[in-house]
C-alpha cells in the first residue's frame, strides 16, 4: 500500500533509532509477547516501534536518567503493546493489520463518534474522516501524514481513538462556535445601581483571586469541572478514576476552604469579622470577577506539543 | 497565557487518554491535571470520551446479554405459549370426544333406523300376533283403528328388503298369523301391551318394527316423522327364521303356534281390550312415537277396567327379555353392565342392567342415575305404556297426574301418558310416571 509506506518511511526517518539502548533480552520477550509477526511485522520493526515509544518519554523516567533494564521492563509492560504493534503495523501499510484493524475498530469507531457528537450523519461524517486520515490520505509538507503513529501505547488503541475523535469534534465546535449569530444570545440585564461601597468589593475581589489561586490543581480541576463545566460528580469521578463520593468530598472541602480563605483575606484587609461575613453575601453580579478566568489561569505551559493535527 | 491561546498546547490523545484510563505515572499525571484544571477544551475532550467509552460499553454489555438472555426469553415464551396450546388441546379433544360420540350414536341410529323399513310382516311383534281363536273370530275393529295402521313399519313394510338385511329379510319369512289377518285393508292392527322394552330387547335383525320403534321413541321428538299411510302388508315369504334370542324367540314360537300359554292369554286379553276400546292407536300416535312407530305398545290405550288395567302383564318366565346387542351398544350405564331391558319415551329413558339395578336418564341416555330400588325382588324389565284422558281416568291414582300431562287435555285429538312400567323376577309389576318413583301395581 503506497501511502502507508511512505507513512512508515517518515515515521522511520523521524525516530532515533538507538538499538544499544534496548534490552535484548527483554525485546527479544515482548516479541513472542505480541502479535507484531502475526500483522507481517519484522523484528527490528518491533525492536524500532519499542525504541519509538520508550525513548522519547525515557520509559517513565525523568529526563537524563538512563533506564536499566528492568525498568525498561517495567515500563514496557504498562504499555497495550498489542495495541501498539497493529498501530504500527496499520501504519506501516501492513494487509493484514488493517483487516484487523478494520474488524475489530471500525464498527467502535463509528459508534463512539455518533456519541462524541450525538447525532448518527456527524457521527459518520467524523468517523469516516478520522478513517481516511488514519489510513494515511492527509499530507503534511508533502508527506503522508499517520495519525496512528503518534500513539504509544498508553493507554488502549480504542481509548485513543475517541480521545482523537472527541478532539477532533470540540475543535470543530470552537471553530464553528465563534460563527454563531450574536441575536440568538439574550442581552443581558442592565446592571442595577452599586450601592455598596467599591472600596469593600475590590476587597472581596482581591480576597477571592487570592484564594482561589492558592488552591491546588485537583481542586481547581474539581471546580472548573463541577461549576463551569456543569459535570456531574459521576463524570469527574469517572475522568479521575475515584468514586464519586470522593469527589463530592474533596469539592465540599475545597469550597470551605475558599470561603475561610476570602473571610481570612478580607479580615487581613482590613475588614471585621462581621463585616467580612456580611460582604460574603453580596450579590456576586456585583462583583467584578471572572471565576473562569482565575480558575483556567494558565498552567499549561509545559505542553508544548501540539495534539495531532 | 490565557484560555484562548491554550489551542495550541494541548497534551495529545495520547496523554489524555492514558489519563483518563489511568496509565499515567504521579508526575505526568499532575502535569495533565494541572492542564485540564485550566483548560476547558481538554476536560472536554476527556469528558466526551469517558461519554462514548461508557456508551461503548453499555452496547457491548446490552449486547451480550441479550445473546446469554434471549434462549431463556424463548423458553419462557414457549412456556407462557404452552398454556393456552393446552387449553386449545384440551378443547379439541372434547370436542373430537363428544363428536365421536355422536357419530357412534348416529351410526347406531343410522343401523336401526334400515332395519326398521323391512316388511311390516317381519316388524310384528310376537304380542301384536293374535291368538289362535282370534284368527278365528277376530273382532271387528273399529274404523278409528284404521289409522292406527298408519304406522311407519307398516308403511315400510311393502318396501323391498334392502341387501343390506338378509336377517330382516329372512324373518319376515315368518309371518305370524296376524298379519294374515290385516292384510284385507284394515292393516296391521297394533297389538296391546306390547313393550316397549320387548321391542328393544329383540334383535334388531330380527325385530325391525321393534327397531322402528325404538327410534321413534328414543329419537322420535327429535325428528317426529308424519304419519304413513299403511300400504298392504306384504306376503311374508316361507321359510321363516327362528327368532336370535330372547322374546323374538318368544315371537317365533307363538308365530308357530307354540307360544307360552301365558303369552297367549296376554295377547288375547290385550287384543280384547284394543278392539273393545276402539284404541288400537293413539290418536297422536305419529307424534308420541316418533317416526310414525307402528308398535303397539305405543299405542296401547288401557280399555280395561282399573282393576284390569293394574294387573301385570304376563312375562315369560321361561325367557327372559334380552336386550338386542346394537341397543345395549348405545347404552352405556354407569355400572359398566349390560342393559338387558330398555324402555324410553321422549328424552327420558330406563334400563336395568344385569344385575337388575335400573337406571334413568333424563337426557337421551347422555346420562345415567340409579334408581332406589321401591320393589321386591330382581327387577328385570321395563317397558313403557301409553294410555290416554280415558284410560287415565282408570290408571291408578298415583298416576292421575302423569308426566307430559299437558298432551292429555280435552280435545279432538286425545294426547297420550305415558308411564313405565317395571316387572321383577316374580312378574310382579310397578307404574311410574318419571322413572323414579314406583308404586307397585
Amino acid at each position: 500500500m503506497a501511502p502507508a509506506e511512505s507513512v512508515t518511511g517518515t515515521g522511520r526517518a523521524e525516530i532515533p533509532v538507538l538499538p544499544a539502548a534496548l534490552d535484548r533480552a527483554l525485546a527479544e520477550e515482548l516479541w513472542r509477547a505480541c502479535d507484531g509477526k502475526s500483522w507481517g511485522l519484522a523484528r527490528n520493526e518491533f525492536e524500532r516501534i519499542l525504541l519509538d515509544v520508550g525513548t522519547p518519554w525515557n520509559h517513565g523516567l525523568a529526563h537524563g536518567t538512563p533506564p536499566n533494564a528492568k525498568q525498561q521492563a517495567e515500563y514496557f509492560r504498562g504499555v497495550c503493546l498489542n495495541d501498539l504493534v497493529l498501530a504500527r503495523a496499520c501504519a506501516a501499510g501492513h494487509e493484514r493489520a488493517w483487516e484487523q484493524f478494520v474488524a475489530v475498530y471500525r464498527q467502535p469507531l463509528t459508534r463512539a463518534a455518533i456519541a462524541i457528537t450525538g447525532s448518527e450523519t456527524l457521527g459518520h461524517d467524523l468517523a469516516d474522516q478520522l478513517y481516511a486520515e488514519l489510513y494515511g490520505l492527509k499530507l503534511r509538507d508533502g508527506e503522508r501524514r499517520c495519525p496512528l503513529l503518534s500513539y504509544r501505547g498508553r493507554g488502549s488503541l480504542m481509548g485513543w481513538l475517541r480521545t482523537t475523535l472527541a478532539q477532533r469534534h470540540v475543535d470543530h465546535h470552537r471553530r464553528t462556535h465563534r460563527q454563531d449569530p450574536l441575536d440568538e444570545i439574550d442581552a443581558p440585564a442592565a446592571d442595577p445601581p452599586q450601592e455598596i461601597p467599591a472600596g469593600e468589593l475590590l476587597l472581596l475581589t482581591r480576597a477571592i483571586q487570592q484564594s482561589v489561586a492558592g488552591r491546588d490543581v485537583e481542586e481547581r480541576f474539581l471546580l472548573a469541572a463541577y461549576y463551569l463545566d456543569e459535570q456531574t460528580l459521576f463524570q469527574i469521578a469517572r475522568a479521575l478514576g475515584v468514586h464519586e463520593a470522593t469527589v463530592s468530598r474533596k469539592l465540599k472541602r475545597a469550597t470551605e476552604a475558599i470561603r475561610k480563605q476570602v473571610l481570612r483575606n478580607l479580615e487581613r484587609g482590613g475588614l471585621s469579622r462581621r463585616a467580612a461575613e456580611e460582604a460574603l453575601g453580596i450579590d456576586p453580579r456585583d462583583l467584578d470577577t471572572n471565576l473562569k478566568k482565575l480558575l483556567q489561569n494558565s498552567q499549561a505551559e509545559a505542553f508544548k506539543e501540539q495534539a495531532e493535527p | 497565557m490565557n484560555a484562548a491561546n491554550q489551542h495550541e498546547f494541548h497534551p495529545g490523545a495520547e496523554r489524555l487518554n492514558a489519563f483518563a484510563e489511568q496509565a499515567l505515572g504521579q508526575r505526568e499525571r499532575a502535569e495533565v491535571l494541572a492542564h485540564l484544571a485550566a483548560c476547558s477544551r481538554c476536560r472536554r475532550v476527556v469528558m466526551l470520551a469517558r461519554d462514548a467509552a461508557d456508551a461503548d460499553v453499555a452496547v457491548e454489555l446490552a449486547a451480550a446479554r441479550r445473546a446469554a438472555v434471549e434462549p431463556r426469553v424463548w423458553r419462557r415464551h414457549w412456556w407462557f405459549a404452552a398454556a393456552p396450546a393446552a387449553a386449545l388441546a384440551v378443547a379439541v379433544a372434547l370436542t373430537v370426544y363428544v363428536h365421536v360420540r355422536n357419530v357412534e350414536r348416529r351410526a347406531e341410529v343410522a343401523r336401526i333406523e334400515p332395519q326398521s323399513q323391512t316388511p311390516g310382516a317381519a316388524t310384528l311383534p310376537a304380542a301384536t300376533q293374535p291368538a289362535p281363536e282370534e284368527a278365528a273370530n277376530p273382532a271387528p275393529l273399529p274404523q278409528p283403528a284404521t289409522p292406527a295402521a298408519r304406522v311407519k313399519s307398516s308403511s315400510q313394510s311393502s318396501a323391498a328388503p334392502g341387501p343390506a338385511e338378509p336377517r330382516a329379510r329372512a324373518h319376515t319369512q315368518a309371518p305370524p298369523p296376524n298379519v294374515v289377518e290385516h292384510e284385507g285393508g284394515v292393516g296391521r292392527a297394533p297389538s296391546v301391551e306390547e313393550p316397549v322394552q320387548a321391542n328393544r330387547l329383540a334383535a334388531p335383525a330380527d325385530r325391525p318394527a321393534a327397531h322402528a320403534e325404538v327410534h321413534g321413541m328414543v329419537f322420535g321428538l327429535r325428528h317426529a316423522a308424519p304419519t304413513v299411510a299403511p300400504p298392504p302388508a306384504p306376503q311374508p315369504p316361507p321359510g321363516a327364521e327362528r327368532a336370535v334370542s330372547g322374546r323374538a324367540s318368544t315371537v317365533d314360537k307363538e308365530a308357530q303356534g307354540q307360544a307360552a300359554p301365558a303369552v297367549q292369554e296376554e295377547a288375547k286379553r290385550q287384543r280384547q281390550t284394543e278392539t273393545s276400546n276402539g284404541l288400537l292407536r293413539a290418536p297422536r300416535a305419529g307424534a308420541v312415537s316418533g317416526a310414525g312407530s307402528a308398535a303397539a305398545s305405543a299405542t296401547v290405550a288401557s280399555p280395561q277396567p282399573p282393576a284390569a288395567a293394574s294387573q301385570p302383564a304376563a312375562i315369560p318366565n321361561s325367557e327372559p327379555a334380552r336386550p338386542a346387542a346394537a341397543v345395549v351398544k348405545a347404552i352405556h350405564l354407569p355400572s359398566g353392565l349390560d342393559a338387558t331391558s330398555f324402555a324410553g319415551a321422549g328424552r327420558r329413558e330406563l334400563a336395568i342392567d344385569e344385575t337388575g339395578t335400573l337406571f334413568l336418564s333424563e337426557d337421551q341416555g347422555n346420562t345415567w342415575q340409579r334408581v332406589a330400588p321401591q320393589w321386591t325382588g330382581r327387577a328385570v324389565q321395563v317397558r313403557r305404556r301409553l294410555v290416554t284422558d280415558g284410560a287415565l281416568q282408570s290408571a291408578p291414582a298415583a298416576h292421575a297426574a302423569p308426566e307430559g300431562n299437558v298432551q292429555a287435555q280435552a280435545g279432538p285429538v286425545q294426547s297420550p301418558m305415558v308411564f313405565f312400567e317395571l316387572f321383577n323376577d316374580q312378574n310382579q309389576m310397578w307404574l311410574s310416571t318419571d322413572g323414579k318413583t314406583w308404586t307397585a301395581q
